[in-house]
């Protein structure tokens, strides 16, 4: 038999030399380039965004709207409410969104001041949050945002308590869901002098931030930190604390025992700067989940609509905000989907994107600081492709466009509020999202259960 | 609230909120006192925190955790014991502790000066961004850890990994240093050095010889990562 006949019928790049090739599962020509590059370079690999894994998502939920059993509202017409008030638990002036989104903490470094600026404008405009980041405030920020949530984070880099009174939140960060237990990096190409001086630090240094806050460890010291955080804002702003998705159940009563006003709950699909690529595939659970075991935490506690939940991490569309939201979630929180409504990963430039080693739609590379598009780069030249006014017109209409799909599903579902979204609304696609959710496989009457 | 000498103000901690408390010392400051005198502190939490005017508070007795927080500007003397996180985040000001404090003290200090008579717990000066921490008596481990800028004066000895992973900055330690942090390293003082110690030593009425102290410094070997050096590294990353 000649190698011809034994390859005939197969593709070309599953045949050489005339006879089938056959890869190996284990050592895949993905892992064999992963370890030639560790091999090379000499360190653990480092990338930004998030995961690259398939995980259980949202889009394994879908909505069962009104037919015979139920009343819809009309989908273009009858009214429906967005509005989301967070943060009174404890007396303070509580925060106000005009629909339950917010815009998640990237700093100014990890974005271009473009970048932050559009993020700013576009959230003031459609009445939601931004979130400052690593390096504290920048210069213009709380001019730029309406409604500004100061993070309060382990390294403290640019932390300035004349900024935390100006803010309308404090986020105390114990971690995020790209990499919880772990702090945050900003590589030696985007540490430009203007950056470094921000936050202290000598320039064209990586900075790889701490993970632990240096003045309280546990949950009884972060008890003692929001006190001392309302006692320097005399009371009048609501503290968050925002934690990366792991033992949900256990660290969101621990959070709310601390004093809590709203917690931030960051999925495995959360994304980042720059990060070691395995904590990214390699650590936490995903958001879906996540939600589903805090909204159980609070409810075991009995703090279920006082302490009140932002769940971020993969969150794409209006139809995943109003998953979250019919799963328990008061708001969701966005990074990736503004930045992508920003212009991230357009096909522009691209030999600018080839330099990287990527293209379009493929883009991954934040950490470089060689960002095509202007939003994740300090170079001023590349920052010059994102004029923010143009910028912040294109994530106000992607935040339109969220808030007219939460509602669409809640009017379908019959609901004149779209956080009266329930899990009841909606059906699992996957065996694994009716297990982890409870709410019933399409096709049965009742959840999956072991 | 009581005035007891012109520009003089006591507040009696007892019975009184910490927020009733530390309302009662940005009015009283804002009404132009210069000294305000807390009576029974007792060991409690967050006394004087973000304190922007320039008052003097004195606490006559121990206090809680991150007394001081966030000063810019004021002074805070505690006759007494301070617990973790004192003058934490300074911006400006001083805070001095007759007495010693727990871990975390003048945590991310970014200006300012932090004074204290006795012992410090571990990570003392930890991510210090600039300012002063000196020490009359020892520092527990981990002390300087990640400091950026700004100076760290132990007149007694230092815990374990001093000065780890230090970005830049200068320690001082007259006394026995269990073992430096990665990436810390000795260098040689110069006038400059002796100088600021000098002052240091004299204005808090600290009887050290100034050329009696090890200066300790970054190695900047972790500034940028490098695989030649991977034996720094392996403990760092």
């Amino acid at each position: 038999m000649e190698n011809g006949d034994v390859a005939r019928g197969f593709a070309n790049d599953a045949v050489a030399g005339g006879r089938v090739v056959r890869p190996s599962h284990i050592w895949s020509p993905e892992v064999i380039e992963d370890i030639q590059e560790k091999a090379e370079i000499g360190r653990y690999r480092i990338r930004a965004y998030s995961t690259l894994r398939r995980t259980v998502h949202f889009q394994d939920l879908t909505f069962v709207p009104c037919t015979l059993t139920r009343i819809p509202l009309e989908g273009y017409r009858e009214r429906c409410e967005t509005r989301t008030v967070i943060g009174a638990r404890h007396g303070a002036e509580p925060i106000t969104l005009q629909t339950p989104i917010t815009i998640a903490g990237m700093s100014y470094g990890a974005l271009s001041a473009n970048a932050k600026q559009a993020l700013g404008w576009a959230a003031s405009r459609v009445g939601i949050s931004t979130t400052t980041g690593d390096g504290g405030m920048r210069p213009g920020e709380r001019e730029d945002s309406n409604t500004l949530v100061y993070q309060v984070l382990p390294s403290r880099y640019g932390f300035d308590p004349h900024h935390l009174q100006m803010a309308d939140a404090a986020e105390v960060v114990i971690g995020q869901g790209a990499k919880p237990g772990t702090g945050g990096l900003l590589l030696e190409s985007k540490m430009s002098a203007t950056i470094a001086e921000a936050r202290t630090l000598p320039e064209g240094v990586d900075q790889r931030s701490p993970v632990r806050h240096p003045d309280f460890f546990g949950p009884d010291d972060l008890q003692i930190k929001i006190e001392e955080l309302r006692e320097a804002t005399d009371g009048r702003i609501p503290i968050y604390v925002k934690i990366g998705a792991c033992r949900v159940l256990e660290d969101v009563k621990l959070a709310a025992k601390a004093g809590a006003d709203v917690i931030v709950l960051d999925g495995l699909e959360g994304a980042t700067g720059a990060s070691p690529e395995a904590l990214l595939d390699h650590t936490g659970i995903p958001t879906m989940p996540a939600t589903v075991l805090a909204v159980r935490a609070l409810r075991e506690e009995g703090l279920e609509g006082e302490v009140n939940l932002i769940v971020s991490g993969g969150i794409r569309d209006g139809v995943d905000a109003a998953k979250a939201l019919a799963l328990g979630a008061d708001a969701v929180s966005i990074g990736t989907a503004a930045l992508i409504a920003l212009n991230c990963n357009k096909p522009v430039h691209h030999e600018d994107y080839e330099r990287l080693g990527t293209r379009a739609g493929a883009c991954h590379h934040c950490h470089t600081g060689g960002c095509p598009v202007g939003i994740t780069t300090q170079d001023p030249e590349l920052v010059k492709r994102l004029p923010p006014q143009e910028a912040s017109e294109r994530v106000e209409h992607f935040l339109n466009s969220m808030t007219m799909e939460m509602q669409m599903m809640a009017r379908a579902c019959g609901k004149s509020d779209v956080h009266d979204l329930e899990p009841e609304d909606m059906r699992a696609l996957t065996l694994e999202s009716s297990l982890v959710t409870g709410i019933p496989f399409a096709g049965m009457d009742r959840p999956v259960a072991l | 609230m009581a005035a007891v000498a012109a520009r003089q103000v006591e507040i009696d901690c007892a019975g009184r909120s910490t927020r009733e408390i530390n309302q009662q010392i940005r009015r009283a400051a804002s009404e132009g006192a210069a000294e305000i005198v807390l009576l029974h502190p007792a060991g409690r939490h967050n006394l004087c925190v973000a304190l922007f005017d320039p008052v003097t508070v004195r606490l006559r007795g121990d206090a809680g955790w991150y007394c001081g927080g966030m000063l810019d500007g004021g002074t805070v003397v505690v006759e007494g014991n301070a617990g973790w996180g004192v003058a934490e985040n300074t911006m400006s000001g001083r805070v001095e502790v007759v007495g010693n404090v727990g871990t975390g003290a003048g945590a991310t200090m970014h200006g300012g000066e932090l004074y204290v008579s006795g012992d410090a717990g571990s990570r003392a000066a930890i991510s210090l961004k600039g300012g002063a921490v000196v020490v009359g008596g020892s520092v527990g481990y981990m002390s300087g850890f990640m400091m950026q800028r700004g100076s760290l004066v132990v007149c007694g000895d230092a815990g374990e990994a001093l000065g780890d992973s230090m970005y830049e900055g200068t320690i001082y330690v007259a006394g026995e240093v269990a073992s430096l942090g990665a990436d810390a390293v000795d260098a040689e003082a110069g006038d400059d050095d002796l100088e600021f110690l000098r002052g240091e030593l004299e204005r808090h009425g600290v009887d050290h010889d100034p050329s009696s102290f090890r200066k300790i410094v970054s190695g900047r070997k972790l500034w940028n990562f490098s695989k030649k050096e991977f034996e720094v590294w392996k403990t760092a990353m």
